[in-house]
């Protein structure tokens, strides 16, 4: 009895944790409590980045080297005839000293060519830049088109993404979609990649209670806020998280982001 | 033969030239003088000639067919000479400096590559420790996520494009009459 009374706590301690690390964990405590799940919503870039000059420059060496690859086609052969004919007409036309205007290839074609020419330089593609990017929309889901979009929302006293606590009878990821139902209206259609939290994060007025965080992909439709529980939301590149989210926030955060 | 062919249609396919000596196998040195042909010579050497074109044709063929039946596509006109198009070789300064570009575009990339992996890495990481937390808290969660999840099919993701969609534009159709 004695020897046992006098086992150091340290080491208790250590078996403790032990036990708590393989095998089940002794939870006194309701686990519902101390667990939120977030909805990470992303909206994928719909537009390419814009190339850089290295980029352009190798580019345009590639197409040289794809030319002197190639071999020539039907139609350049055709023209190549053509031109050889022409040549050789005008030759002996001088040489009888005859004036002769020989046509170039089939006129029909060559105007057929030149149209979809003209058609080609005067088309105008839509420009990248958007309205909401000119005005500054944060609402908008039409922003920045070439980045990842996340979406966030404000409470009375900081941004964070929607976030609630563990419903009785569901897991993580159901949890994150009712509960960003809950917040952002039924409009807002996104899937759910997977089941796995991607990040974790300890509130800091109690850290025993933690936020896992869940991707999603945006589809469709507007975010419509509960305006009694929020005040605000936006849809921010991962640059704008760091003046959006506290510095804590966002360092538990970020790793988990793509730019 | 075939070694000298497969050297030409290596020379065909990379566009590169080839001395014509590497087309026939060199043989020992020439001593024997220099004699007027007779008729008869001159119609052996032609036969000869004759044969060696053909033999060519045949092992042309052949890689065709062999190409075919691994499935590759290859075109017999890409051996016609006509098909050949004119190149002009760049200046020394030109292809330094493509050298050097390609050296820029290598460093470029790797660059691109380590951040890419450094990202993924860091992903990674915050995941485990994600789940680590979970399983302190609490093990069926922490199981249940670890579920793959069966309906993520059909998955939809409009991919990236260089510029937007154009408002009010409708894209002309070939297949019409009107066109």
């Amino acid at each position: 009895m004695f020897t046992c009374r006098r086992v150091s706590s340290a080491f208790l301690q250590r078996l403790i944790c032990r036990s708590q690390s393989t095998g089940t964990p002794n939870v006194s405590v309701d686990p519902a409590q101390h667990i939120f799940s977030a909805a990470c919503v992303q909206r994928f870039p719909l537009l390419g980045r814009v190339k850089t000059d290295l980029e352009v420059k190798v580019n345009q060496f590639k197409v040289v080297a794809a030319e002197k690859r190639s071999r020539l086609s039907d139609f350049e052969l055709e023209e190549q005839k053509f031109a050889a004919l022409k040549e050789t007409v005008e030759k002996k036309a001088k040489e009888e000293g005859v004036n002769v205007s020989v046509f170039d290839m089939d006129t029909s074609f060559k105007d057929l060519q030149e149209s979809f020419e003209k058609d080609f330089e005067s088309f105008e593609p839509q420009p990248r830049e958007t309205e909401p990017d000119r005005t500054g929309d944060v609402r908008s889901t039409m922003r920045k088109l070439d980045r990842i979009l996340y979406l966030l929302v404000k409470t009375e006293d900081e941004w964070r993404m929607p976030q609630g606590g563990l419903m009785e009878g569901m897991n993580l990821c159901q949890t994150a979609q009712e509960q960003l139902t809950k917040l952002c209206g039924a409009d807002l259609s996104v899937q759910f990649i997977s089941n796995t939290p991607v990040a974790c994060h300890s509130l800091p007025i109690n850290k025993r209670s933690k936020v896992f965080f869940l991707k999603a992909q945006y589809l469709s439709g507007t975010v419509k806020i509960d305006t009694e529980m929020l005040e605000d939301y936006a849809w921010v590149t991962k640059e704008e998280l760091k003046d959006y989210l506290s510095p804590h926030y966002y360092k538990s955060i970020s790793p988990a982001l793509l730019d | 033969m075939s070694l000298a062919f497969r050297l030409h249609s290596l020379s065909v396919l990379t566009n590169r030239c080839l001395p014509p000596s590497s087309l026939v196998p060199a043989r020992g040195k020439k001593t024997a003088k220099k004699q007027k042909k007779s008729r008869k010579d001159a119609q052996k050497d032609a036969m000869k000639e004759y044969r060696k074109q053909l033999e060519v044709r045949e092992a042309l063929e052949q890689v065709v067919l062999q190409a075919a039946r691994r499935g590759e596509p290859m075109d017999p006109e890409m051996f016609n000479p006509a098909r050949k198009r004119s190149y002009i070789q760049p200046s020394e300064e030109e292809r330094e400096k493509r050298i050097l570009l390609m050296k820029e575009w290598s460093r470029y990339t790797m660059q691109q590559h380590k951040q890419e992996l450094q990202q993924l890495q860091g992903m990674m990481k915050t995941r485990e420790h994600a789940l680590k937390e979970l399983r302190k808290l609490s093990l069926p969660l922490y199981k249940e996520s670890l579920e793959l999840r069966k309906d993520i099919f059909p998955f939809k993701r409009i991919g990236p494009v260089a510029t937007p969609p154009k408002d009010n534009y409708i894209a002309p159709d070939p297949d019409s009459e009107l066109f």
